[in-house]
């Protein structure tokens, strides 16, 4: 009986169409964040110069501080974006494919 | 019976301070003293609330997972701001500029790929612990002790962290002897512990983490005020007294290895933090899980930029001025060591944005800091050894949850 459910579960179109949006989904993004902070960190290891110069002639911010504070950003900007998606579309799937086993 | 052994330890830590001012040498910080007991009387007021709400070991380790995903966001949040980021990041901005930076972005980019990656398989199989979900689908015994031992291991050298960090702040505080501190230290935490449980671990981590906020945006518009809100003035003044090296990446991660294998480090050592693992346990749903860790980055990011200006803030603020050199060790090795090493940074520039009784807030903020992350983390260890060795391993499972919650 159990193990009937969870076969039926595991056959489902829509549990199939959830699990691949998803894992794809979510290995995507994470991709996107640490190409993002490798990038950054690389450009520390290989290039510091670079993240060294000033903004514009004369002053002493560097373009290093915008690009820094740019990648916290990119981080809650990803995660808003991860859990917007996954709170509408990712669950209300899920609940979809849980009434069908209740209605079995 | 707790009541008085709550009013027994406070007094008793009184006469512990009073024996030792006599002693201290450096005057006493009153109203730095007074908002720190009134702090840690406020957060055991709090603990001993939870401790008659935990009934069973889901309480116990968990919270009841009935904590919303804001409050959740915040706890996590409180949790990650241990005083290892607001102390230790603050002091390397203030050391070396950029370089703390790089570290705090280090911190914070683990997060959102914990979202992506752990969290939502861990979250559904809705056990306590690390080790749970590692033995849920590998043979249980072994499994369960090399993750116990790993969450174990994690614990004890990040207690260690805290511990020292705890004991420097007490001693720049009340004048105290290290061994002394460490253990007045040692004595809150298993109290927090014992009592409260997850539940009074989350409500000290939200309240504190509400606080540190508040106050490090205090110091951070006193800072800016001072600059008329011009960074570009901030950063010139800085420079002015250090130089320009501060403002790019440098000393600290001068070749691309060590530049990789920190950043690395840096954001699996978010993942593996077994007291912030748990947290996802805490929420009510996935979806709570998940809007808890987006508030937190949040707030993790607006904190991290906030130390960031605090750390300048220290180099304008707290370098160069007489009143907080280290005259001692000055006159041993030069330059300009500042009381009680870079770490106190901060604590320097609250005295100086907000002289005495803001110099109290912060200190106390920053010990409650201290207890709250300590408390998780010893309830981590605890968790991984009574639940995951003692009950599972030991006893086969066949133990309740009571004689659990005990052990």
């Amino acid at each position: 009986m159990q193990k009937n459910i969870v076969e039926l579960i595991r056959n489902d179109s829509d549990y199939k169409e959830l699990v691949a949006k998803r894992s794809s989904f979510s290995i995507k993004l994470s991709i996107i964040m640490l190409i993002v902070y490798f990038g950054f960190i690389l450009l520390i290891a290989y290039f510091p110069e670079v993240l060294g110069t000033p903004l514009s002639e004369g002053s002493v911010t560097t373009v290093g501080i915008p690009v820094g504070m740019g990648v916290i950003f990119f981080a809650f900007i990803i995660t808003g974006i991860y859990t917007k998606r996954a709170n509408s579309e990712f669950d209300d799937l899920n609940n979809k494919i849980k009434d069908k086993v209740k209605g079995m | 019976m707790i009541n008085r052994v709550f009013l027994f330890l406070i007094l008793g830590s009184i006469a512990v301070f009073a024996s030792n001012t006599a002693a201290a040498p450096k005057e006493l910080n009153v109203s730095a003293i007074v908002m720190f007991l009134i702090f840690v009387s406020a957060t055991l007021g709090i603990t001993y609330w939870a401790a008659k709400r935990t009934k069973s070991a889901k309480d116990f380790y968990t919270a009841g997972g009935g904590i919303t995903g804001f409050q959740n966001g915040m706890a996590i949040a409180g949790d990650y701001m241990s005083a290892a980021s607001f102390l230790g990041i603050s002091g390397l901005v203030y050391a070396s500029g950029y370089d703390g930076l790089i570290y705090s972005i280090g911190f914070l980019v683990g997060w959102p790929v914990i979202l992506f990656m752990i969290a939502e398989p861990l979250r559904n199989l809705g056990k306590y612990t690390f080790a749970d979900v590692a033995s849920y689908r590998l043979r249980q015994a072994p499994v369960r002790i090399l993750a116990a031992f790993g969450s174990i291991t994690t614990v004890i050298l990040y207690l260690i962290a805290q511990m020292v960090g705890s004991g420097k702040l007490i001693q720049l505080l009340f004048g105290l002897n290290y061994e002394v501190a460490v253990f007045i230290v040692g004595i809150l935490m298993i109290l927090y512990v014992t009592f409260g449980g997850m539940l009074a671990t989350t409500w000290v981590q939200i309240i504190k983490a509400f606080l540190l906020l508040s106050g490090a945006t205090f110091m951070s518009i006193a800072v800016m005020a001072h600059y008329n809100f011009n960074f570009g003035e901030l950063f010139a003044h800085a420079v002015e007294l250090k130089d320009v090296s501060i403002m790019a990446p440098g000393k600290l991660v001068s070749d691309p290895i060590s530049a990789i294998s920190l950043a690395v480090a840096l954001i699996f050592g978010v993942a593996g933090l077994p007291h912030i693992l748990m947290r996802f346990f805490t929420v009510s749903d996935a979806k709570e899980a998940r809007k808890s860790v987006f508030y937190a980055t949040g707030f993790i990011g607006y904190f991290y930029i906030l130390t960031f200006i605090i750390g300048f803030g220290a180099i304008v603020m707290v370098l160069g001025n007489p009143q907080y050199l280290d005259l001692a060790k000055q006159a041993i090795s030069g330059g300009q060591p500042i009381l009680g090493g870079n770490n106190m940074a901060a604590i320097h520039l609250s005295h100086a944005v907000g002289g005495d009784f803001f110099l109290g807030f912060i200190s106390a903020v920053a010990f409650a800091t201290i207890l709250a992350v300590v408390s998780g983390l010893t309830l981590a260890g605890a968790s991984a050894i009574s639940h995951d060795l003692y009950s599972s391993v030991i006893k086969k499972g066949q133990v309740d949850s009571i004689t659990e919650m005990k052990v």
